[in-house]
């Protein structure tokens, strides 16, 4: 959306409730104009939905360390989606210890009540993303937490973790295809690239080891 | 000469697919910052035609980076487009009085955005 000036500020003479009407129509108005720009470049959809793809494909890769393949998954929900809340769970010591390693947005009581129910959600997670009102049969466990879309790390047949993602932004009408491929690519890279970035830990913390060995 | 346009941003994936963006559909020469800080210093030795800003960011935000560049005798009538997670009018009324132009909101579309830049940028589209 783009305003030609700035700022608007109610007039004095202006009824809220006229004011809350007029802030409405500008709503719709930057809808339509939204749509009426997918439909003027139909070659845009396309294209954006292949640079977010390799954008995120791209970002997932180039992080190394645990914190920055979560901070990655951040980004690509924040940024490329749309997402105003989520976070990003892990389980570990054969899934009985569940750890935040990223979030956004969420507030203490949200994230409490996650906590609560996270090694349940890995546990009963099977390894396909859930998208909430999308048709398909509702999980009552993330409907109760106001989870919109679950993707799960699935490595090696078991759950290892997942993204919650919550609210979106308020000018995301519902997540798209290409939001559903984004999610799909987060579900086949993101578990693999949180591993390797373990195994990369453990790989250093041996050489570290035996540097120390060798010393003595 | 082509012209510059300085795209800012902490987050390596907008600014992936914002360089991306501009270089598929747009001639113009890319810069690029990672926090207001190092855009003002980039701005004020590069002079873009135009500054595409986040408004979320370490060190500097956005909305202090834009009053900053707006105290710059050079950067006084640089078009400066903020790119903010929400539309709503608390947060666009903020940037406008910090001095920018015009905002776009999250996820980016390329569409709309190229829109914006090259209305911005074409001769017959400059807007002050």
């Amino acid at each position: 959306m783009t305003l030609a000036s700035g700022p608007r500020q109610k007039p004095r003479h202006v009824r809220e409730t006229d004011y809350a009407r007029l802030e409405q129509h500008l709503r719709d108005l930057s809808m339509r104009y939204r749509q009426q720009c997918a439909e003027v470049s139909p070659g845009n959809a396309k294209y954006m939905a292949l640079a977010k793809l390799y954008a995120g494909a791209q970002r997932l890769h180039q992080a190394v360390k645990e914190g920055a393949v979560a901070e990655a998954i951040v980004e690509i929900g924040s940024n490329l989606i749309g997402c105003e809340q989520m976070a990003v769970i892990v389980a570990s010591g054969k899934r009985k210890n569940v750890d935040f390693i990223g979030s956004v947005g969420l507030n203490r009581k949200q994230l409490k009540a996650v906590r609560m129910s996270a090694r349940e959600i890995i546990e009963e997670a099977t390894g396909s993303v859930y998208i909430a009102n999308d048709g398909g049969k509702p999980d009552p466990l993330l409907q109760s937490l106001g989870i919109t879309a679950f993707v799960p790390f699935w490595l090696d047949y078991t759950t290892k973790g997942a993204i919650a993602f919550f609210d979106l932004l308020p000018q995301r009408n519902g997540l798209d295809s290409t939001d559903r491929e984004l999610l799909t690519l987060l579900r086949a890279y993101a578990g693999p690239c949180l591993s390797t970035s373990k195994q990369n830990r453990r790989r250093r913390l041996n050489e570290c080891h035996h540097e120390a060995a060798y010393d003595r | 000469m082509e012209k510059k346009i300085l795209l800012v941003d902490d987050s390596s994936t907008t600014l992936l697919m914002e360089e991306m963006l501009f270089r598929e559909h747009t001639n113009y020469e890319l810069l690029l910052a990672r926090n207001g800080e190092e855009a003002i210093r980039t701005a004020i030795a590069e002079e873009p035609s135009l500054i595409l800003m986040d408004v979320i960011m370490p060190k500097m935000d956005g909305f202090a980076a834009c009053r900053e560049m707006r105290r710059h005798p050079a950067l006084r009538r640089v078009p400066i487009i903020m790119v903010t997670s929400r539309g709503e009018s608390r947060n666009v009324e903020e940037g406008f009085e910090s001095g920018c132009n015009d905002y776009v909101t999250k996820p980016i579309n390329g569409a709309e955005l190229i829109e914006i830049v090259n209305g911005y940028l074409t001769d017959n589209g400059q807007r002050e």
